[in-house]
């Protein structure tokens, strides 16, 4: 039962980062159908934003996280309006777009290699390093502040998705751009505030992995991948909770082959889960099949 | 003889030799030089260790240059970034054969570049010095065009095996590796080792991709295993992750890693001892190989002392210059093929280059059968106990 517990908390825990970086995915691709490359260099600047906080800085992790996430945040915003902007306003293709995304993850990537050298840099967890007795089970509390953090952030993603104007304009955006446009919608700003949502989303994700993980330049990739596997398993492109679903059945699955002996088979077992999701259910486990 | 006349005479000795040498150096400023096509990461993941070797074989040649080069003829780096990019490093490697002309070629960074690097050299038929990548997926088939001048991971993991169960006794041993192919490769040469070598069944044998975000699984199966100690064959960035999950699941046990047994990591796993065993051409016990590192120290404002990388690239060097001497080169542009026919097969044919990395007396010979320049016997394997105390490891073949 302890070894269960133990299981069940850290494949939940590792699910959440995936979701939490899925939905990141997810919130761009709402609002402009584009899927961000440059995700994982979001991801990967909220880690580097928690190392310095915290190792160099001091500053506690709660609020190194809440910093890390509003800096990677303005990342986010300068990269819409001096790399993608001018694009959108000249109506540059999609294809094009995700190219220019990619030549961004490219030099965030490199520019953070340069400065920082290819090694390693280990962050301290929220609550020691230890593991606690949480009901006679031994848990590391960083867990739970993963897990509680990333409901938070559906709860609130979704609120502002199903209950703001900003929301509706967001995902009538995402729907046709054109007639948002006609109707008075600011298509720039809706795609500006996506943008914004979505790398501080990737910074709180990196601020929540750096304990797990350390921070490096190149770490961001492996986890894009795992966050859009997350949406596309889950159906996050059309519910907040989808992506996080989605992650948290990766890692579940992972954990539990692990569990039983045949951790081998984990990576080929979580892609073939992907590829019959796409085969039966291609929008997703939470979506029905005409959601979109 | 009169004294003076002697003296004299020692005078005139000295002058001409100081003649001659300037006569040298100037020679070799004036023929044209020997090209090599160099590749090292300066960028992407393995740029640390691409920084280093390319600073390696600049101070090389700027030294053998000094002292008059080859036939006269100085040494010259066509250097180029990898970027970790085996695409990108065949396509300068196709650059610096047709178009920069070089003799011969020299690297890359990590082992799929230098998988690139083989590929256009056995098909350009020009030498391929190798002094990064995996030796052994390098070096075996041998390829004729192809020599291999770095350790072989497999005596880093026979070491990793004695040391667990020799040294620290252990008796229940669990294998933790990352799931691509040098760690599932890694993974079989410890399970044959501890089974032929020492009768011992590893009692969990678990795998983590290679950028988990967690290992609580795995240590977990291995301490409900009963596991009393762990070989640990990941990559460097992956160390911390199992380390961390250790702790988390409380599992008490020593620690045998490749890589990255620091202060830091040592803490996460709660102060347990922890062994770090490299391979091969650590060299810091040795007299002239620390002369070198304090040059290299000195022209790259860092600490060579205990840096792995440098070696292996002076290796190379080594090997290299010892060829083109005895290879009797045309150096016409026109027989450049030949040119690099005659110096690949000077190089099969190098026996007992003394070689800076490694034991000291350690040399490097290949055959037609053999294009892997060391010698287990002349491996020293670094031990890092505590990520503070170090030690050196002999290689086991080595009495």
């Amino acid at each position: 039962m302890e070894s269960f517990v133990i299981l069940a908390v850290s494949a939940i825990s590792s699910g959440c980062l995936y979701g939490l970086v899925g939905m990141a995915l997810a919130i761009i691709y709402s609002a402009s159908k584009l899927i961000n490359f440059a995700q994982g260099e979001f991801v990967m600047l909220g880690s580097m934003c928690a190392y310095v906080l915290i190792v160099v800085a001091g500053v506690g992790f709660v609020p190194s996280m809440l910093l890390a996430a509003a800096m990677v945040g303005v990342v986010g915003i300068a990269v819409m309006k001096f790399v993608m902007a001018p694009h959108l306003a000249r109506g540059t293709a999609s294809f094009s777009m995700i190219i220019v995304l990619m030549g961004v993850s490219i030099f965030i990537g490199q520019a953070t290699l340069i400065a920082t050298g290819a090694v390693g840099y280990s962050v301290p967890y929220a609550f020691g390093s230890g593991s606690r007795m949480i009901f006679g089970v031994p848990l590391q509390p960083h867990h739970f502040l993963v897990i509680g953090v990333t409901i938070l952030v559906t709860i609130g993603y979704w609120f502002l998705m199903n209950r703001s104007m900003l929301g509706l304009a967001t995902r009538a955006v995402g729907f046709n751009r054109d007639m948002a446009f006609l109707t008075g919608i600011n298509v720039s700003r809706i795609v500006m505030f996506s943008f914004l949502l979505s790398a501080a989303i990737s910074g709180l994700a990196g601020a929540l992995v750096a304990p797990l993980i350390g921070f490096r330049p190149l770490m961001g990739m492996a986890l894009v991948f795992k966050g859009f596997m997350a949406l596309v398993i889950g159906g996050g492109f059309g519910k907040p909770y989808g992506a996080l679903l989605g992650g948290i059945f990766i890692a579940a699955l992972s954990t539990l082959l692990t569990g039983l002996g045949f951790s081998e088979f984990a990576d080929a077992a979580t892609f073939l889960a992907m590829l019959a999701v796409i085969i039966w259910r291609p929008t997703g486990l939470t979506n029905q099949a005409d959601d979109h | 003889m009169k004294r003076r006349d002697v003296l004299l005479g020692l005078g005139y000795g000295a002058a001409a030799a100081a003649g001659l040498g300037t006569a040298g150096r100037a020679l070799a400023q004036a023929k044209a030089p020997i090209r090599i096509g160099v590749i090292q990461d300066l960028t992407a993941a393995a740029s640390a260790m691409g920084r280093v070797q390319r600073a390696t074989y600049d101070l090389f040649v700027k030294e053998f240059n000094e002292k008059g080069g080859v036939d006269g003829r100085p040494l010259e780096i066509v250097f180029n970034d990898g970027q970790s990019d085996p695409a990108r490093t065949a396509q300068l490697t196709e650059k610096m054969v047709a178009v920069d002309n070089v003799m011969v070629l020299v690297g890359a960074t990590n082992t799929v570049e230098a998988l690139a690097m083989k590929s256009v050299a056995a098909r350009r038929k020009i030498p391929l010095l190798a002094g990064g990548g995996a030796a052994v997926i390098l070096s075996q088939p041998v390829d004729p065009w192809t020599f291999q001048c770095m350790g072989r991971d497999d005596n880093t993991l026979v070491d990793m095996a004695r040391i667990a169960v020799e040294d620290q006794k252990l008796k229940k041993i669990g294998i933790v590796h990352v799931s691509n192919a040098w760690g599932t490769g890694g993974r079989d040469v410890m399970i044959k080792v501890l089974k032929e070598k020492y009768q011992l069944e590893p009692v969990a044998v678990e795998s983590a991709e290679t950028a988990a975000v967690s290992m609580v699984p795995q240590m977990l199966r291995l301490k409900n295993a009963g596991a009393d100690g762990v070989l640990l064959w990941v990559s460097i960035d992956s160390v911390p992750t199992a380390l961390k999950g250790m702790n988390e699941v409380q599992f008490k046990a020593p620690v045998m890693s490749n890589l990255a047994c620091t202060e830091a990591n040592i803490k996460l796993t709660g102060n347990l001892p922890m062994h770090q065993i490299s391979h091969a051409v650590w060299s810091w016990d040795r007299p002239d190989a620390m002369a070198i590192s304090d040059r290299l120290s000195a022209v790259t404002n860092s600490n060579m002392k205990y840096e792995d990388t440098w070696p292996m690239a002076w290796n190379v060097m080594q090997a290299l210059v010892v060829a083109l001497g005895k290879a009797k080169l045309s150096y016409d542009p026109k027989d450049l093929a030949a040119d690099r026919q005659k110096l690949r097969d000077a190089v099969e044919a190098l026996k007992d280059v003394p070689v800076i990395g490694g034991r000291e007396g350690a040399t490097f010979s290949f055959s037609p059968t053999d294009h892997l320049g060391y010698e287990p016997e002349d491996y020293v394997n670094k031990e890092t106990f505590n990520g503070v105390d170090w030690k050196m490891y002999r290689s086991p073949t080595r009495s």
